[in-house]
């Protein structure tokens, strides 16, 4: 079939290529008769009932071919007429008994043509009159190029700019007329196929779109046409038409057409009447592609300059799309996929944020429409049946005014029924859940556009559908929202001036703080997710090949299939530990929150902080050892900037909290405690003591392992000594006692040494005075210890340790340590090494003592209280 | 800041406080070798003590809160010798500096990247880093200091090691 076609296209095409020299001998030889019979035999080739099997696209080929030669005849009749050779008028009336109608109009419009060119009649008469003869034609396709010849042949001869206005509107009124009947042979074309060809016709019909909407663009390039006369009289009879033809296609690709060829300018000036028509396109019609097209056009109208921006919100565009793109939407919903439909909003919320940088409300609005459209369409496949607890926290009291429209929506939706419920749909619901991940995932779009034009977190909270907005998403997802709320804050500046707004902050990230608790408590599975892994689609174990649509809620899931094998990722994580790595950011991220406060009134501030650690607390301990830190930071920073107890002792609240989630940071803020309690003096000072106490509590109790031991006793020590002059010598010395005792009470003979070193400084120091003979018990207590230990390596190395803490002890005044029992450990030291394999540890300890030793020998006063003898 | 871009400097030498992996993740977005010491606050994910080379240079790098008494030049000094390298790096103090060694070798607390106060600090301290140029045995140090807003101030010093 296809070559045939190909035949008989070529065999036409060559027909008329074999006519072209007898007509242009006859042109040539001024036998304008001759001319008007060949050319009547060209264009009858468009006329030739063959040509009926060709596709739409091989008539045109045909179509061209023939207009080629009209159009030289119809040169040359011009000229010879302009030469006086010709009647003009004459040749119009004779081609008028030409035999059959498609080659006498073809004929027609030509000489039509050279007619006006040569002025020898109105161009209004003739375009009425050819336009009344080609009705003649209504063979769709045929009628199609006779048209577009014919508006082809007019397009140049238009009277326009300096014509009456009347003349304009006629001329106006000629091009739509035409327009009107083509579109409504394209239109027709569709219906004169059988059912099968469908599919084919549409594709067909593309092709030829652009000889329709060709006139749309004569119109727009018309001059004088103004706003006016677009909005009264153009535009309306294109929208009927367009609206008329009930036809998707026609619908699509004309209003495509009109937003793109006039000037933006006009489409805000008519912006509900093409809304209006919107509202009356049939069903498949892509609703977000002209949406997005008219959107866009304007964004990028407004963003141009600032009279553009200006005038864009003069025309109140906002409101417009407000009063009837929910209607239209609506009334698309059932049949367009959601996500279409939501796409639609994100292009009006990209012309919002383009046109409306300052307006919030009408980001919040956008939000409002976006929930709407997924609570009005059934089945709402993104919410997860398990609504957790932020359903209960309502935002609504934030707001005065009454909005409870939304939040009826919201709680009705949590009882939409599982979506596909029933029947072994595994590759349904596998599709539902990739559906529903791409709804998401425009959702998220909108979100981040918002936050990316907005990114003052006080702008954020006026959004009043934002928990309706996180509401209708998935759990993780939700959390993803509520995280990037915080994160994308270009910096943390200190806007939370209120109570109220804090508050506000907390219901809106409420359900990254209350994160690992929904984990934990109540493991959420997603009913899609469950029905999948029942019918076997997915492996629980196997690693997530869905990726953002399947919640991580699934790897909590306990079951004997379950094993102890992590799944693993890539880069060799498991998926528990990229888990748990994205969960503590998310805790890190809320902990954040403390930045954002307001500090200029103390008073404020520390209640500020007290709703921070009510709300931490209330979202689950566990949470504390990741929020907590940088809060309690905060307060003991407030208790010293504000000199207030009273902050202090809240202060200390928070710490005991933290005490059995992350008691090595606890530890540390006790001891951070006890430097703030000294600084702020005064009634503060009952604290210095307590909070030391409390430290070695902690380490006694509370900490495991034996080099966090260490550690943490070093700063014991450290801090001790440091606070030790701002309390009574009884309760230092007490104190002294304890840090020397958990120091010989360290798990290894190593940390033992080590500690007792470092305890050398509690009895000198500026702090607290100096006291040589429990310096000298305290580093022979070090070196028991050292000599206690089994590896002659490791001896060695502590013997230097002591050697050294000694030297410097020396230096700070404490003479009576340099003793020559200590002197002597280098010279033991040596001979242990000696002992041992020549290894590069062994080595760089040889290292390390001599240069211990040529220090010492450097100093004479150290060289003999040591007794030690250079060599020589 | 231009020199915070991807790719100028070869190392980073932290000296913990880090507190979030994110900010490590940062630092490790600037260059591929980055060695970080243990922070007082840091929880257990460093060693105490970085020791590495740069060229014929060799560096250590402590938080200092484990060298007592704190903030004591005497007791960095003795460190350093101990240590037998020719350039420590301690923090803690959050104030930048640079120590002489008499036995040769600098120290280098390079202050608080920041501007984080300690919780007795009366006034946040300036953020400050150090950038350091290595030639052969030739430092040449340049610290720089966030003044105000936009001011930084910028000192150069040079030490020869031995």
């Amino acid at each position: 079939m296809a070559a045939g076609e190909s035949l008989v296209r070529s065999d036409a095409i060559s027909r008329i290529r074999v006519k072209r020299p007898l007509l242009h001998r006859a042109l040539d030889a001024g036998k304008i008769d001759v001319g008007v019979k060949v050319s009547v035999e060209i264009a009858a080739e468009l006329n030739a009932p063959k040509l009926q099997v060709l596709s739409p696209k091989d008539y045109y080929e045909v179509y061209l071919a023939v207009s080629e030669e009209l159009q030289i005849f119809g040169n040359v009749v011009v000229a010879s007429a302009r030469a006086g050779g010709t009647s003009v008028v004459d040749l119009y009336e004779k081609v008028q008994y030409t035999e059959h109608v498609t080659p006498r109009l073809y004929l027609l419009i030509t000489i039509g043509s050279a007619l006006v060119t040569t002025k020898q009649t109105l161009v209004e008469e003739v375009m009425s009159d050819l336009l009344t003869m080609c009705s003649a034609v209504q063979n769709p396709i045929r009628g199609l190029f006779l048209r577009n010849y014919y508006a082809q042949c007019m397009k140049d001869k238009l009277p326009d700019g300096e014509r009456s206005r009347e003349q304009l509107e006629r001329t106006i009124g000629f091009v739509l007329e035409n327009f009107t009947a083509m579109n409504r042979l394209w239109v027709r074309l569709q219906y004169d196929c059988p059912p099968e060809m469908n599919k084919l016709r549409t594709k067909q019909r593309r092709e030829l779109s652009l000889l329709v909407g060709s006139s749309i663009m004569t119109i727009s390039k018309l001059r004088g046409v103004d706003l006016s006369l677009y909005k009264t009289l153009i535009l309306p009879q294109l929208l009927d038409q367009i609206v008329s033809c009930k036809e998707s296609l026609a619908q699509e690709y004309l209003m495509e057409c009109i937003v793109q060829v006039f000037p933006d300018e006009h489409h805000i000036g008519t912006l509900e009447e093409l809304l209006t028509a919107f509202s009356k396109f049939e069903k498949g019609v892509d609703l977000r592609l002209v949406i997005a097209a008219l959107t866009d056009r304007l964004s990028r109208f407004a963003s141009n300059s600032p009279e553009n921006c200006e005038a864009v919100r003069n025309a109140r565009t906002f409101d417009v799309f407000a009063a009837y793109l929910p209607e239209v939407v609506k009334k698309f919903a059932p049949f367009i996929q959601r996500t279409e439909l939501l796409r639609a909003y994100a292009s009006l919320l990209r012309l919002v944020l383009a046109a409306y940088p300052d307006r919030m409300d009408f980001v919040d609005q956008v939000l409002c429409f976006c929930v709407t459209t997924l609570q009005a369409t059934e089945g709402s496949s993104i919410t997860t049946g398990a609504e957790d607890m932020i359903t209960t926290i309502t935002s609504d009291e934030f707001f005065e005014g009454d909005d409870g429209e939304i939040a009826e929506n919201a709680s009705a939706s949590t009882t939409a029924k599982a979506p596909g419920s029933g029947g072994d749909a595994s590759s349904e619901a596998v599709q539902e859940l990739a559906e529903c991940s791409a709804e998401e995932n425009v959702l998220v779009q909108v979100i981040s556009m918002v936050f990316e034009a907005h990114k003052d977190i006080s702008d954020r909270l006026k959004l009043r559908h934002f928990m309706a907005f996180i509401r209708v998403l998935s759990s993780p997802t939700r959390r993803k929202v509520a995280a990037m709320l915080l994160e994308s804050i270009s910096e943390y500046k200190q806007c939370i001036q209120d109570e109220t707004t804090l508050e506000k902050l907390f219901v809106y990230v409420d359900p990254l703080i209350s994160d690992g608790s929904i984990r934990k408590k109540q493991p959420l599975v997603h009913p899609l997710l469950e029905k999948l892994v029942d019918n076997g689609a997915l492996d629980r174990e196997s690693p997530m090949t869905i990726g953002q649509a399947v919640p991580r809620e699934a790897h909590d899931m306990e079951g004997p299939s379950s094993s102890a094998q992590p799944s693993v990722l890539s880069f060799g994580q498991t998926q528990e530990q990229a888990e748990e790595l994205e969960m503590d950011a998310g805790q890190q991220q809320v902990g954040r929150i403390v930045h954002l406060l307001d500090s200029s009134s103390p008073e404020r501030l520390f209640v500020f902080h007290r709703m921070c650690f009510d709300r931490f607390r209330k979202a689950g301990e566990k949470n504390l050892r990741l929020t907590l830190p940088s809060l309690v930071f905060a307060s003991l920073r407030l208790a010293f900037t504000w000199m207030s107890p009273k902050a202090l002792e809240q202060a200390l609240e928070m710490i005991n909290c933290l005490e059995e989630f992350n008691p090595e940071k606890a530890l540390r803020f006790y001891l951070e405690t006890t430097k703030t309690a000294k600084s702020i003096g005064g009634s503060a000072r009952a604290y210095i003591l307590h909070c030391i106490e409390r430290a070695l509590v902690v380490l006694e109790t509370r900490i495991v392992n034996s080099r966090e031991q260490l550690r943490s006793l070093t700063l014991i020590t450290s801090t001790t000594t440091a606070v030790g002059g701002s309390m009574a010598a009884v309760d230092y010395e007490s104190l002294c006692q304890s840090v020397v005792k958990a120091g010989s009470q360290l798990l290894t003979r190593r940390d033992q040494c080590t500690a007792l070193c470092d305890a050398t400084e509690l009895f000198w120091n500026d702090e607290t005075g100096n006291d040589a003979i429990r310096v000298v018990q305290c580093l022979g207590m070090a070196l028991d210890s050292a000599n206690a230990v089994v590896s002659g390596f490791e001896r060695t190395f502590l013997y230097c340790d002591i050697f050294n803490r000694t030297t410097t002890l020396f230096e700070l005044g404490c003479n009576e340590v340099a003793r020559k029992e200590v002197g002597q450990l280098l010279a033991i030291s040596k001979n242990l090494l000696d002992e041992m394999g020549p290894t590069s540890k062994v080595h760089a300890t040889r290292k390390r003592l001599a240069r211990a030793e040529k220090y010492a020998l450097n100093n004479p006063e150290l060289c003999r209280s040591f007794a030690l003898i250079a060599p020589q | 800041m231009s020199l915070l871009a991807p790719g100028k400097v070869q190392y980073i030498l932290c000296t913990g406080n880090l507190c979030t992996r994110e900010m490590e993740e940062y630092l490790r977005s600037l260059c591929s070798e980055v060695h970080i010491a243990q922070g007082d606050m840091d929880e257990g994910r460093y060693q105490e003590l970085v020791a590495l080379h740069v060229g014929s240079v060799s560096f250590a790098i402590c938080h200092g809160h484990q060298v007592l008494p704190w903030y004591d030049e005497t007791a960095q000094i003795a460190l350093q010798r101990d240590l037998g390298v020719d350039v420590l790096v301690v923090g803690h103090s959050h104030k930048i500096g640079t120590i002489e060694c008499p036995g040769g070798g600098i120290i280098i607390n390079p202050g608080t990247a920041t501007g984080a106060p300690r919780v007795i600090d009366l006034e946040a301290p300036k953020p400050s880093f150090v950038l350091m140029d290595i030639q052969g045995r030739k430092l040449v140090t340049y610290t720089y200091t966030l003044e105000n807003e936009d001011d930084i101030k910028v000192d150069r010093s040079v030490v020869q090691l031995r």
